[in-house]
């Protein structure tokens, strides 16, 4: 049901032109070459403009071409395909060799349509902000330069038609996401914060072009629409390792991809310190889009995880325990940002969970409510810091309701929002993950699984709605304890900063309308649900389901009083949270939470939350050092000293050693020569006189064994004396002198069958040295013949 | 013979002219000599590029085209015969491309002996263009001991402090691997002339003879030394970090961009098609090898405070992924690996050329000495970026596609049709898995090495510092038009590699499957089979038996690892 579409891949050109002219033309072009110095006005201007034809481009593609394709797919009856191909454009063969063919495609389908809007959608109303608030910044064109990069990287990742297209995108959100959290490079701490993201992206990317590998040996296939051809599904339920399905451990390689990109445990350790970067950027790049694009890709895989509920209940059970531990770790930290990036890696647990219990809607949902509330919070952070003299330390604001009223009231729209209290946004989505992992369960899951899951989720929702609301006090309410000087300069920001703000409130107030919950008495419309059928995994395409697929997640099976229930658990749970923090925090830094944190015990907790559970200083001494002190070993001993010392330059020093003794020998005098001749003569001949002895036998009729001695190639053999000695007893039992050329052969009768042991000797005639040599003769009993011969 | 035929010869004798002219002027016009190098270098390049009009890019076979042959030595057999297919086409191309590259950046980098400087680059690049186009055995020795001597003269001319061991080391360690080959070579036509009558040098010919099995892997191997010290493959690789650091930055680049390409192209060219069963046997050592090679890289790169050695010890890692590619013995191995070589050359000598640039600047390779470069040189920066980005493999840039095609290629190998593979443990894919900790470990020094020099404060003495000047930048900007543009639309290249890599492949399975026997001619019977030799039986405890040619239904089966 595909069609083409010529205008596609302009949709993620366009911001790549805007980075492109921002980075490069301008500058080129600009009169005064030698500063570099373009145009604040010419750099927003080309930044905006690109991000915001590309979210034109998109409303344009998904409301007419895309939506009319969605409308014929809807009412087609029964036997309708499974999958609505969406629009397509193919640009250019990218890499093909012998079977694998990559075309750098793009596909707009439901899925990546929401993607789409997502990103540039909240991207414009990103680089509007920007303007503001990096006003003044010295590397203002790059700024926005990386930012439009960023963006027209992000839309590669979700166009990409096949997965190596999508990992240009992957790997190219994660260069830009290294650029700007390096942003501020004076700061070794800034470059860090940044070289440790990329690389701890790169442990992920690592997985996924494994992942990558891998799903083309069992499918033969790398492009989305023939991974779910029915051939390539039944590959992926071939067994391969440990018993466990192909698409187990695929998708497990591409879940420690999305672990990667979208911070969960183990590899989430990036995403707090990516706060050293510009607010936008953390509120683009590392709440609403890029950090989501695990997520993303989970879902659009969903094909696949359907297909290994182990590797579903690893994605869940992960998402879930992200979501707890770094919920628990928000409640402790004291800047702003940091709060908040504990805060989306706790949800980015969340939507893992949903993604992972097979509830793939429910995950996108929260998707797309959180890219608005969480952007909405790091972009009021942002304002916050602006008005607070750049400081972002919580335990130096308070009172900013009344000074900052626009911040203010969008701050606790978005803080509403993601506590999870009706009708606000992450109400719904939140929602909507929780009562699915309640009534999850799949074959080969451990029984009450999904109640698990459930259960931490929602404790760990319980924590949210008090971290976040922990914030919201110390920030707005209260006395104000900033010093003097910065409370001088306190002052809302700029209408650039407060618009979008405001406008992302609104969403966040709204956009869960989109999900509203099913009940089967009142039919309420799901929106979200029915635009994502047709590119997810759910029940309406049966192909996909199997014994050991996609588990029940209760959509559409529970009654209406336990999808009621559970809803209203979250909500109070939500409360319950808001009311804790008030209770502690309500009017400023808590006495009480002081006084515990006095205790040995508080004291004691508080310290391991503070420090983050010192998973840094594990990685640290578990891996870091290791690391480099191999590296250090492998250079300094085994490269330096081992290969190039000892064999290398070893055995160099071994041939000067050996040309020394050489050159004493040829020093010009004709005495040393000729002492040279002398001795060099007597080893020739001394050598050449040592025969190679030995002898062969034959076992003729009956005992009878004849001998014949092999004297070698010696000189002195002509003449020698020959015995044999059969018995062992030292005497001689034959004795002959050697002709050479004249063939010698000694018969002897053993007493029977067996093992005998036989000397012989050899004289020389001249120098009557004798060489001695014994073996064992087998002799078999009668009519079995032997030869054997010996050296 | 047509007049497309003589395109080779003019490409090789258009520098050697241009060395003797610039040895022919007058000594202090160090102008006039850049100026005639750079024009003889240029028209080099436009000269190979003029190769691609008769070429034939999508030939009916594989084989090589715009044959070129002369009887030289008559009694000894040897041709002057030189001819291009997709692979050493392109190796060509990235010589003539760097050549001009090299000169235009040494021009304030090199202040004495100019018009030496010059010739000997020229030279240089004779050797290198001979030795990939040569296709008789004699010739090819000959141009790859060539390419020895100017590469001697720059590092112990206008090296660093330890230039004399490090030039002497070069020449000594590879030296004493051809030697072998050498021998290997003339035991080669001595059994050609044993089995045909006619005693040649030919590549071609060669080519046809099919040695016992026994004996190819001795052959193999000493072809194999020869070649996996110019790879260098680990752990012969020592010479090539003193070398680098001791050498001028025009000599590094040379080194990097095109002479190190020269151990996978014997490989490619000559060790693997001629001994194809001792290939196989040996393939999972290499394998071995050059994975080792591509963790042990970058984990000594990592360890490193001098830049330039950071970047010489990443040349082992990435080399690696070249080895490997070619021992997986697949289309996607084997063209990855010659696209690594390719991306190689332009990424690497990027990285050698803006070491250079700040050396100049500061007289200093020690890390520590820089930092905060990106706010004094944002030009420089911007495109040291790039090029360090394309070296780590960005997917978009040309370091990718290479990276991506060995991995993958490694990760499908088929375990049993390279005989050797079938015996050995681990799995191929496994093999993949350890390489590809080398996309972890690349980014890991790379970016330190970038941050160190580029980030963090900018120290005092590093505040006069000049942007790149127009000349700089016009040394780098044909690079990373290159690195993007390889990685990007690599289809071009691909496609001009593809068929000589099917051939090869094609081939190399064909002689594979001759039987083990006394030497013969493919296709035909040794002489004398119908007598059995004493020979062949007694030799059966030293191989392993005929039947593990044949590829083993049970191994190979998709869906297991075993």
């Amino acid at each position: 049901m595909e069609k083409t579409s010529k205008l596609l891949f302009l949709i993620p050109l366009l911001p790549l032109a805007g980075a492109f002219l921002n980075l490069f033309v301008w500058r080129v072009l600009s009169p005064s070459t030698g500063r570099l110095r373009q145009s604040d006005k010419l750099t927003h201007y080309t930044a905006i403009l690109s991000v915001l034809a590309a979210f034109v481009l998109s409303c344009y593609l998904i409301g007419g071409p895309l939506w009319e394709q969605f409308n014929v797919w809807r009412k087609l009856g029964e036997g309708k395909p499974e999958i609505m191909g969406g629009l397509h454009q193919s640009v250019w063969t990218w890499i093909e060799v012998g079977s694998l063919k990559i075309n750098l495609a793009f596909r707009l389908d439901t899925l990546s349509a929401v993607m789409l809007l997502v990103i540039t959608g909240i991207g414009t109303l990103i680089h509007i902000y920007s303007v503001g608030y990096m006003h003044g910044e010295k590397r203002y064109p790059a700024y926005f330069g990386y930012l439009n990069l960023f963006t027209g990287m992000m839309l590669i990742l979700v166009l990409g038609d096949s997965l190596p297209v999508m990992f240009i995108g992957w790997e190219g959100v994660g260069l830009c996401s290294y650029l700007l959290i390096g942003f501020y490079f004076d700061e070794d701490k800034n470059a860090n914060a940044g070289r440790k993201a990329f690389i701890a992206n790169r442990v992920g990317d690592f997985a996924f072009l494994l992942g990558i590998c891998l799903l083309f040996y069992a499918t033969k296939s790398v492009n989305f629409a023939d991974l779910q051809s029915a051939a390539s599904i039944s590959a992926l339920k071939d067994t391969f390792v440990g018993g466990e399905r192909m698409a187990f451990m695929i998708g497990l390689l591409f879940f420690i991809g999305a672990c990667g990109k979208s911070a969960q445990i183990p590899l989430y350790v990036w995403l707090p310190d990516a706060m050293a970067g510009p607010t936008p950027v953390s509120a683009l790049i590392h709440a609403a889009t890029m950090v989501t694009a695990g997520v993303y890709m989970i879902a659009r895989m969903s094909f696949l995880y359907a297909h290994s509920t182990t590797a579903m209940a690893i994605v869940a059970g992960i998402g879930a325990l992200t979501a707890l531990f770094a919920a628990i770790m928000a409640f402790a930290q004291t800047d702003l940002k940091k709060v908040l990036a504990y805060s989306t890696v706790s949800q980015l647990g969340f939507m893992f969970v949903g993604v992972g219990i097979g509830a793939y809607t429910a995950g996108v949902f929260h998707l797309i409510t959180h890219a608005f509330f969480k952007a909405g919070l790091f972009l009021a952070a942002g304002s916050v810091m602006h008005a607070m003299s750049g400081s972002g330390d919580i335990t130096k604001m308070g009172g900013l309701r009344k000074l900052l009223p626009r911040t203010h009231i969008s701050f606790l729209v978005y803080c509403l929002a993601i506590a999870g209290i009706v009708p606000f946004a992450g109400f719904f989505s939140k929602d909507e993950i929780l009562a699915g992992a309640f009534g999850a369960h799949a074959e080969g899951w451990a029984p009450l699984y999904g109640k698990f899951l459930w259960a931490v989720l929602s404790v760990a929702a319980l924590g949210t709605a008090f971290y976040m609301f922990r914030l919201y006090f110390l920030v707005f309410s209260g006395e104000n304890r900033a010093d003097a000087e910065t409370k001088s300069h306190i002052h809302e920001s700029p209408y650039s900063m407060t618009i979008p703000l405001l406008i992302l409130a609104a969403f966040a107030t709204v956009i869960g309308l989109i999900g509203l919950p099913h009940l089967q008495g009142v039919h309420l419309p799901t929106i979200l649900h029915d635009w994502l059928a047709p590119s997810l995994v759910n029940f309406e395409r049966p192909s996909l389901l199997d014994a050991k697929g996609l588990p029940s997640v209760g959509e559409g099976h529970a009654s209406d009083a336990m999808t009621l229930g559970l809803m209203g658990v979250a909500l109070v749970v939500g409360m319950v949270g808001i009311a804790a923090a008030y209770a502690l925090y309500g009017r400023g830094p808590s006495a009480k939470v002081a006084k515990m944190c006095e205790t040995e015990l508080g004291g004691e907790v508080h310290r391991v939350v503070y420090n983050k559970f010192y998973v840094d200083e594990l990685y640290e001494a578990s891996i870091l050092a290791p690391f480099r002190a191999t590296a250090r070993f492998l250079y300094e001993v085994v490269d330096r000293f081992l290969i190039d010392g000892i064999i290398v330059n070893g055995s160099a020093y071994i041939i000067d050693v050996l040309s020394r003794l050489a050159r004493w020998f040829q020093n010009g005098q004709v005495q040393r020569y000729l002492v040279g001749v002398v001795i060099g003569g007597a080893l020739i001949f001394y050598f050449a006189s040592s025969p190679k002895l030995g002898f062969k036998y034959e076992q003729k009729a009956g005992n009878l064994v004849e001998f014949r001695p092999d004297v070698g190639e010696g000189m002195d053999a002509k003449g020698a004396l020959i015995e044999f000695d059969f018995d062992l007893d030292g005497e001689p039992d034959h004795s002959a002198s050697f002709v050479p050329g004249q063939d010698m052969i000694v018969p002897y009768s053993f007493g029977g069958e067996g093992s005998y042991k036989v000397t012989m000797t050899m004289t020389d005639s001249v120098f009557k040295k004798k060489y001695k040599v014994t073996r064992t003769v087998h002799v078999k009993g009668p009519d079995t013949g032997r030869e054997g011969g010996a050296q | 013979m047509n007049g497309a035929s003589a395109l080779l010869p003019a490409v090789l004798a258009l520098p050697l002219i241009g060395a003797i002219l610039v040895m022919l002027l007058p000594k202090d016009e160090d102008g006039l000599a850049r100026g005639v190098a750079m024009g003889v270098s240029l028209l080099t390049f436009g000269l190979s590029l003029a190769i691609l009009v008769p070429y034939d890019i999508n030939p009916s076979h594989g084989s090589m085209q715009l044959v070129f042959d002369k009887e030289w030595i008559p009694g000894l057999g040897a041709h002057f015969k030189v001819g291009v297919d997709g692979i050493s086409l392109l190796l060509i191309l990235l010589t003539t491309f760097l050549t001009p590259i090299i000169l235009l950046s040494a021009r304030t980098s090199i202040t004495s002996k100019v018009r030496e400087f010059c010739a000997i680059m020229l030279i240089l690049e004779v050797g290198m263009l001979g030795a990939f186009m040569a296709l008789d055995m004699f010739l090819f020795y000959v141009f790859w001991e060539i390419m020895l001597i100017p590469m001697y003269l720059l590092i112990g001319i206008w090296g660093g402090q330890r230039r004399i061991y490090a030039s002497i080391k070069f020449v000594i360690y590879t030296m004493l691997g051809s030697l072998l080959m050498l021998v290997a070579i003339f035991y080669l036509y001595a059994q050609y002339g044993a089995v045909t009558g006619e005693y040649t040098l030919d590549l071609m010919s060669l080519d046809k003879l099919v040695l016992p099995h026994n004996v190819q892997v001795y052959c193999f191997l000493a072809f194999a030394l020869a070649f996996a010290i110019k790879v260098p493959l680990f752990p012969l690789h020592t010479w090539l970090p003193d070398a680098h650091v001791q050498a001028p930055t025009a000599g590094s680049v040379i080194l990097a961009g095109v002479l190190l390409k020269f151990g996978v192209y014997g490989f490619l060219r000559f060790a693997m098609p001629l001994f194809p069963y001792g290939a196989a046997q040996m393939a999972p050592y290499i394998a071995y090898l050059a994975v080792a090679g591509i963790v042990y890289g970058a984990f000594v790169a990592f360890a490193q405070s001098d830049v330039k050695k950071l970047v010489a010890y990443s040349s082992v890692s990435h080399l690696g992924f070249c080895m490997i590619g070619l021992f997986a013995l697949n289309s996607q191995g084997i063209e990855g690996s010659i696209y690594a070589m390719i991306s190689h050359g332009l990424t690497t000598s990027g990285l050698f050329l803006a070491i250079g640039v700040v050396y100049e600047r500061r007289h200093t390779r020690e890390m520590s000495e820089y930092g905060g470069l990106w706010r004094q040189m944002p030009v420089f920066a911007a495109l040291f970026l790039i090029c360090m980005l394309g070296s780590v493999g960005l997917p978009g840039l040309s370091g990718f596609v290479g990276e991506f095609l060995t991995i993958f290629g490694t990760f499908i190998a088929d375990k049993s049709f390279p005989v050797g593979w079938d015996h050995f443990l681990p799995h191929p894919m496994l093999l993949a898995a350890a390489a590809t900790t080398g996309v972890i470990f690349g980014a890991v020094y790379l970016l330190y090495m970038f941050q160190k020099m580029m980030f963090g404060e900018l120290k005092e003495q590093n505040k006069g510092l000049q942007d790149l000047s127009w000349r700089e930048i016009g040394v780098f900007t044909p690079l990373v038009i290159g690195i993007f543009v390889l990685g990007l639309y690599p289809k071009p290249i691909i496609k001009v590699m593809n068929p000589a890599v099917d051939q090869f492949i094609r081939s190399y399975k064909e002689k594979l499957a001759e039987p083990d026997g006394p030497a013969h001619i493919k296709g035909l019977p040794a002489p004398g089979t119908e007598v059995p030799t004493a020979e062949a039986p007694s030799e059966a405890g030293d191989t392993p038996p005929n039947e593990a040619v044949a590829p083993n239904p049970a191994h190979g089966e998709p869906g297991h690892i075993d």
